[in-house]
């Protein structure tokens, strides 16, 4: 019960971040763009937008939740109090969860409304809402390691890479020891493309996605340790 | 009196990387502090005493020594709810307010009116009433520290640990928050403050411990330390030398009297052929005690 209070301490940040800093205005923009490209694309893909919807989202949440000098130094100030790095760490992840999950939400219910396609939409919110969590708690784990430039990079690769297979372009480079490092490293990464299949109850890649929140929670917790013990 | 900290033979140094000695930041420090008790942790700017009160906050480990907090070690969620930390620099969760930042952190001990009390009371009790709805990271520092104060005091910690919450106050907000670290030590608290420019603390102490380069060079009742009478001597023209026993000042010298009277002191001058305007006989003052040589009495 104390594990779920402390969690719950974090969840207004999410309230404040939204209304009085730029992660409201970046949220919109966001949907306004996805939402766009969905309606300009060739071949409409819901699934994708909402997936995008969620890594996105989750990164921008977490840069504007956690990932700012004051953010991290104000872990030592919080620490301070009866908390725990764990329930830091949990709490954040699900106000940033929580945040991109309204982006997800909003791509949803427009594919829902324009394609009719209501079950369909559903597994897309549920496949973003996958990614929304495990990118959020991949993220954390990064920004209390290096920072918000971390989560620029993050957001990059997602951006660009997330939503294609490795196969797709890593078959382009070279064959060796390099490229299957790579291709196993893109592989275990999260991504985009790799949870399309919750929507149609893949449960691979639930479990994928549950392992990286696992990961990312725990490394997200020893480093709010360290960050508390530093900066306290 | 109940016993709240102790801290008994407490050594921690730090490496400074491959074949470098570690810095001794602090070594075999002992010393206790009571409820409702006032200590001021004095001594020069890496003198060892945020690292201290980081040991006693559980934030360092020592290396040797042990650190008890009402008994119990300082680490863990118990220990939290006991020890209120006021760090020297504030990092606050950026744009909340006051208010929002003291219903944070208090959530982690409450809710729903117990939260929102817990919250008042520490605004209050810090002064912060009117400034509860500004944004916590553009407060002026003398709000700055009063903010640090409330988040330390929230919930009722029984132990305070505060890094230099004077620093840079002007002396109207140095007087009200000594005044209200009376009030909580007045409450059963037991407050452990760190200053590198004591000056004015007097009135609010009980106990001082004079940190010099990590040794604990003096650990005293601000009674016993503060209690020596100091003779100024205010001259017309001071004299290039003092006379023995006398230290030159910008007016003129003054003296510690010990157990000397101020006319003997006051004969020597005029054996000197020093022409005294004026004298005064006060109490010494911590800056005079950070100086002096090192001593530790009981407790």
């Amino acid at each position: 019960m104390n594990f779920v209070r402390r969690v719950l301490a974090e969840w207004p940040l999410l309230r404040t971040r939204l209304v009085r800093t730029r992660l409201g205005v970046w949220l919109l923009l966001l949907t306004g763009a996805l939402l766009w490209l969905e309606r300009h694309a060739p071949a409409p893909d819901p699934l994708g937008t909402a997936l995008a919807a969620g890594a996105l989202g989750a990164v921008l949440a977490v840069a504007y939740l956690a990932g700012s000098g004051a953010d991290r130094m104000a872990l030592g100030l919080v620490l301070g109090h009866p908390t725990t790095p764990r329930a830091v760490a949990v709490g954040r992840w699900l106000a940033a969860t929580g945040g991109a999950a309204l982006v997800v939400l909003a791509s949803s219910i427009h594919s829902a409304w324009t394609t009719g396609a209501v079950a369909a939409s559903l597994g897309a919110a549920l496949a973003g809402l996958a990614v929304a969590a495990a990118i959020a708690a991949c993220t954390l784990a990064l920004v209390w390691t290096g920072g918000n430039v971390l989560a620029g990079l993050c957001f990059l690769y997602l951006a660009l890479l997330g939503s294609v297979p490795p196969e797709a372009w890593i078959g382009h480079a070279d064959p060796g020891a390099a490229r299957l490092a790579v291709a196993t490293l893109l592989e275990l990464m999260p991504g985009q493309w790799r949870y399309r299949g919750v929507a149609v109850g893949d449960v691979g890649a639930a479990v994928h996605a549950a392992a990286w929140v696992g990961i990312g929670l725990l490394i997200a917790e020893w480093r709010a340790a360290r960050l508390g013990r530093r900066a306290g | 009196m109940t016993i709240l900290l102790q801290v008994r033979g407490v050594r921690r140094a730090f490496r400074r990387g491959w074949g470098r000695p570690p810095v001794v930041a602090v070594a075999e420090a002992s010393f206790e502090l009571g409820a409702g008790e006032i200590a001021c942790l004095v001594g020069a700017d890496g003198a060892g005493k945020t690292t201290l009160l980081r040991l006693a906050a559980g934030l360092e480990q020592p290396d040797a020594g042990v650190i008890r907090i009402a008994g119990g070690p300082p680490h863990g969620v118990a220990a939290r709810r006991m020890i209120g930390f006021a760090p020297r620099e504030a990092a606050f969760p950026p744009a909340c307010t006051v208010r929002e930042v003291l219903h944070y952190l208090a959530s982690c001990q409450a809710t729903g009116r117990v939260r929102i009390a817990l919250v008042q009371e520490a605004l209050d009790l810090s002064g912060l009433g009117a400034a509860g709805e500004r944004r916590a990271a553009t407060l002026p520092l003398a709000e700055t520290r009063r903010l640090l104060l409330a988040q330390a005091a929230l919930g009722g910690r029984r132990v305070l640990l505060l890094d230099e919450p004077f620093a840079g106050l002007d002396a109207i907000t140095r007087r009200d928050v000594g005044e209200r670290l009376v009030r909580l030590a007045g409450s059963g608290a037991a407050v452990l403050v760190s200053s590198s420019d004591p000056v004015g603390l007097e009135r609010v102490v009980d106990r001082v411990l004079v940190l010099r380069a990590g040794r604990l060079a003096h650990s005293a009742p601000a009674a016993a330390l503060l209690g020596g009478r100091v003779l100024e001597v205010i001259l017309d023209a001071p004299p290039p030398e003092p006379p023995p026993g006398f230290r030159l000042t910008a007016t003129g010298l003054e003296t510690d009297l010990g157990r000397g009277t101020a006319e003997a002191a006051l004969a020597l001058c005029r054996a000197h052929r020093l022409a005294v305007r004026a004298t005064r006989v006060r109490l010494r003052t911590l800056d005079e005690a950070m100086l002096e040589p090192d001593e530790v009495t009981a407790r």
